[in-house]
């Protein structure tokens, strides 16, 4: 018995030390959220004092040089995925921020407003885990361990080397080895410039995808904003939150909801508000694929009218700052 | 039980009728001489009835409500029975044909009647192969549960390597084929011939994977425990004809269907015709057994068909063979006929997969639409027609794969092929005897390593469902 024991639980050390290697080891994996290492290793790079965007992917049609440009801030576009919980990817990247950062959250209405959100964020939570997990595996290990579902750590580490093994395969077998060895996602250099912003447009689709009724505004995404705020803030960053473009058709069908957020936002949390959701209302034509994603002449408005909103409140940071002395 | 009773509570109150059905009919015929079969035979055929009434009831109610529904519109008359909206209990094809058996063999006399009831309840519902088979006999499992079983580590080790080797024929290849094969049968018009033709192949993967898979994993099971379960499958797919490919396709049910239908119908100790004539009846009941619809029921005549043809061509093709010279290259010989089977059984495959009788002619009658042009293209070294006749994509995905995994995905199925056809030839010239036992300590562990990797790495753990788990 205890031969057959030492047996078995060698083979299990063996393949968990494979696993694990293979995980560790430098290499792509074949999921396009894979592309938060990416962004991770951007983040690190730019010196502080940056102006960092994080949000779904509304934040993929922005432009971001005219940003970087206009307010004379490198701009860090950390915007991916709306299903992504925007709280845990905040505190997964809060350790790299720095004094001085101004943090600009921009979360789709369908995830601040819509009750739904939680139940396919449920869903889909492993799928979108793995990749946070990335990021910090440990916590991650740990909440696996007190939700009691330790089985979720070996799935997402079992689909993390899944991702990494097929890249591995798709590249290897086509001869681009080099793809396969850089981390993150393959080729995110041809997907997103240097600042994060996707370098393609959205295929136009009609009618406009996600555009729904929403249900009543959820505190808890009140409850979440501020927690952001205060962990960017206990990192010496200033946090916003920017209201994500939507369609006149989109705001029409959801005035009600829509307003009665705004309503608690400006009661909860008035310092961090950039702007109020009039300010990001465009006509359906502006759209590409769904509610969220703006086509080029969208995004150079939406990203003009941002840098006139952002250099106000830039100022208006400078001068509190000013009179407490400590911007 | 309580394995059972976790999917739905209501199944163990089926389970217990059945297996309290079987047990009381066993009683009674045994208090009766062998002598005495008038009795024996009127308790068999009220039980045997009873049994068949429910699995009818449960399985096949709705699929005659609406042939009656079918005719009756056609007849212009009204019928108003609605159908019947429940669940189909787990495995209650299989424990019922279970039951049928133990009553036979205690009615001919080949097997003493279980007198007590909690061995008899441990028989019909012992859990490894409760859901999907193996059909066991009463004379390989009862008693096996009257000797003491003590902890082996040898059988718990070779249990342990079957269950992962099912494991990975499931997860593996089977769940991995499942998403081609699902996204081309649900539907087949939007598909070109090559690959209905591709989807075709895949299944006839896939139901072997999926099904050999689930029997590994319940023989496995089994071995942990000390009990030594029917085999099931003995490389179909290497048959060199369709008589020997169901001797070696669920070997359970086709050696239940020979031993209690095929047999008493007559066998083999009647003229041809009527040989012929039960070969057919066996085949459409066999059909019939693995669901409620026309495709089932064309399923089983097709593979009935194919074996009477078999018999009827049997001399010509020995001719033909010797003619043309290919006895002298027996094992070109073999291949060839192995090849053919496994086209002709992936062929009757599709019938089994269809979503309706409709669609698998459809299918079976479009396999080759296009694939001569294909062919052409490939011929002339047109490569951009073939890709783009090959680059199917519907919405966003690739034969049911995101369009950036598909080629890796395919890249592991094949791989994964190989493996299996590598082992299963293996086990062919090996015997029956488990090729590991034998070997190095240091092998053995290589091999469950690799596997256990393998399972891990390569697994498509989706929510596919065992096939059989619908009979």
């Amino acid at each position: 018995m205890v031969r057959f024991l030492i047996k078995g639980a060698a083979l299990a050390l063996v393949i968990v030390l494979t696993g694990t290697a293979i995980i560790a080891f430098p290499g792509a994996y074949l999921h396009e959220l894979a592309a938060v290492i990416n962004k991770r290793d951007m983040l690190v790079s730019r010196k502080p004092p940056r102006l960092i965007f994080i949000g779904g992917s509304n934040l993929l049609s922005l432009n971001g040089p005219m940003l970087e440009r206009e307010l004379e801030m490198p701009v860090v576009n950390m915007g991916l995925y709306a299903n992504i919980p925007l709280v845990d990817y905040f505190e997964d990247i809060a350790g790299y921020l720095s004094h001085g950062d101004m943090v600009v959250i921009v979360q789709e209405y369908g995830s601040l407003i819509n009750r739904s959100t939680e139940r396919l964020l449920a869903s889909e939570r492993i799928g979108v885990e793995q990749f946070l997990f990335l990021l910090s595996p440990c916590k991650y290990l740990l909440r696996s361990l007190e939700r009691g579902a330790p089985f979720d750590t070996v799935r997402i580490w079992a689909s993390l080397i899944q991702l990494k093994l097929k890249s591995l395969i798709k590249f290897g077998t086509a001869g681009k080895i080099g793809i396969a060895l850089r981390p993150g996602v393959p080729r995110y250099g041809e997907v997103f410039d240097a600042n994060g912003d996707y370098r393609y447009p959205f295929l136009v689709i009609r009618p406009l995808l996600e555009g729904a009724a929403y249900s009543r505004p959820d505190i808890s995404c009140i409850t979440h904003l501020k927690r952001m705020i205060r962990t960017g803030g206990e990192r010496g960053a200033q946090v916003y939150f920017s209201f994500p473009p939507t369609p006149e058709s989109n705001f029409r069908l959801n005035r009600k909801q829509i307003e009665g957020l705004y309503v608690i936002m400006q009661r909860e949390i008035p310092a961090a508000l950039v702007n109020a959701p009039d300010d990001h209302r465009y006509p359906d034509d502006y759209f590409a694929d769904t509610v969220n994603h703006l086509q080029p002449n969208g995004e150079q408005i939406r990203s003009r009218k941002l840098v006139e909103q952002l250099k106000k409140t830039i100022a208006a940071a400078r001068r509190s700052s000013d009179k407490s002395g400590n911007f | 039980m309580v394995f059972y009773g976790s999917t739905a509570p209501w199944y163990l109150l089926l389970l217990a009728s059945i297996t309290v059905i079987a047990y009381g009919a066993g009683m009674i015929m045994g208090r009766f001489d062998v002598e005495k079969r008038r009795e024996r035979k009127i308790i068999l055929s009220a039980a045997i009835m009873l049994l068949v009434i429910l699995l009818g009831g449960f399985k096949y109610l709705n699929f005659f409500n609406s042939v009656i529904s079918d005719v009756a519109s056609l007849a212009g008359l009204k019928y108003p029975v609605r159908v019947l909206n429940f669940v189909l209990p787990l495995g209650i094809s299989f424990y019922i044909f279970q039951a049928i058996a133990y009553l036979i063999d205690v009615y001919r006399g080949t097997f003493r009647v279980e007198r007590h009831f909690g061995i008899f309840a441990l028989y019909q519902s012992f859990f490894p192969q409760i859901l999907a088979g193996p059909i066991p006999r009463p004379g390989v499992l009862l008693p096996q549960f009257r000797e003491k079983h003590e902890l082996d580590f040898e059988c718990v080790t070779e249990g342990l390597t079957r269950m992962a080797w099912g494991f990975f024929k499931k997860v593996v290849i089977a769940d991995r084929a499942a998403i081609v094969v699902n996204a081309v049968f649900d539907h087949p018009h939007d598909y070109s011939g090559i690959y209905l033709i591709l989807a075709s192949v895949l299944f006839t993967i896939q139901i072997y994977c999926d099904f050999s898979g689930y029997s590994d994993i319940a023989i496995g099971g089994g071995r942990v425990l000390g009990f030594r379960l029917i085999e099931n499958f003995r490389r179909p797919y290497l048959s060199r004809s369709m008589t020997e490919f169901w001797r070696r396709w669920h070997i359970s049910l086709s050696t239940w269907f020979r031993d209690y239908l095929y047999i008493p119908l007559g066998g083999n100790r009647v003229r041809p015709v009527r040989m012929q004539l039960n070969l057919m009846v066996t085949f459409l009941i066999s059909g019939m057994w693995h669901g409620a619809g026309w495709n089932f029921i064309a399923w089983g005549a097709l593979h009935g068909f194919l074996v009477v043809v078999g018999i009827w061509t049997a001399r010509v093709r020995d001719v033909a063979a010797h003619v043309i010279g290919l006895t002298r290259f027996p094992s070109l010989h073999g291949r060839l006929k192995q090849t053919i089977t496994f086209l002709i059984a992936g062929f009757a495959w599709i019938f089994f997969r269809a979503n309706s009788l409709g669609e698998a002619l459809y299918i079976a009658g479009n396999l080759g639409r296009g694939v001569r042009l294909l062919i052409a293209n490939i011929l002339t070294g047109n490569w951009a027609a073939v890709r783009a006749a090959t680059d199917i994509t519907r919405n966003g995905l690739t034969l049911g794969f995101a369009k950036e995994s598909y080629n890796p995905e395919m890249i592991i199925l094949m791989t994964s092929l190989l493996v299996l056809w590598i082992v299963d030839t293996v086990e062919e010239y090996s015997g029956d005897e488990p090729v590991l036992r034998t070997r190095p300590t240091a092998v053995r562990l290589a091999v469950y390593y690799f596997l256990i990797c393998g399972i891990l790495f390569f697994g498509t753990f989706t929510s596919q469902q065992f096939i059989y788990f619908r009979f």
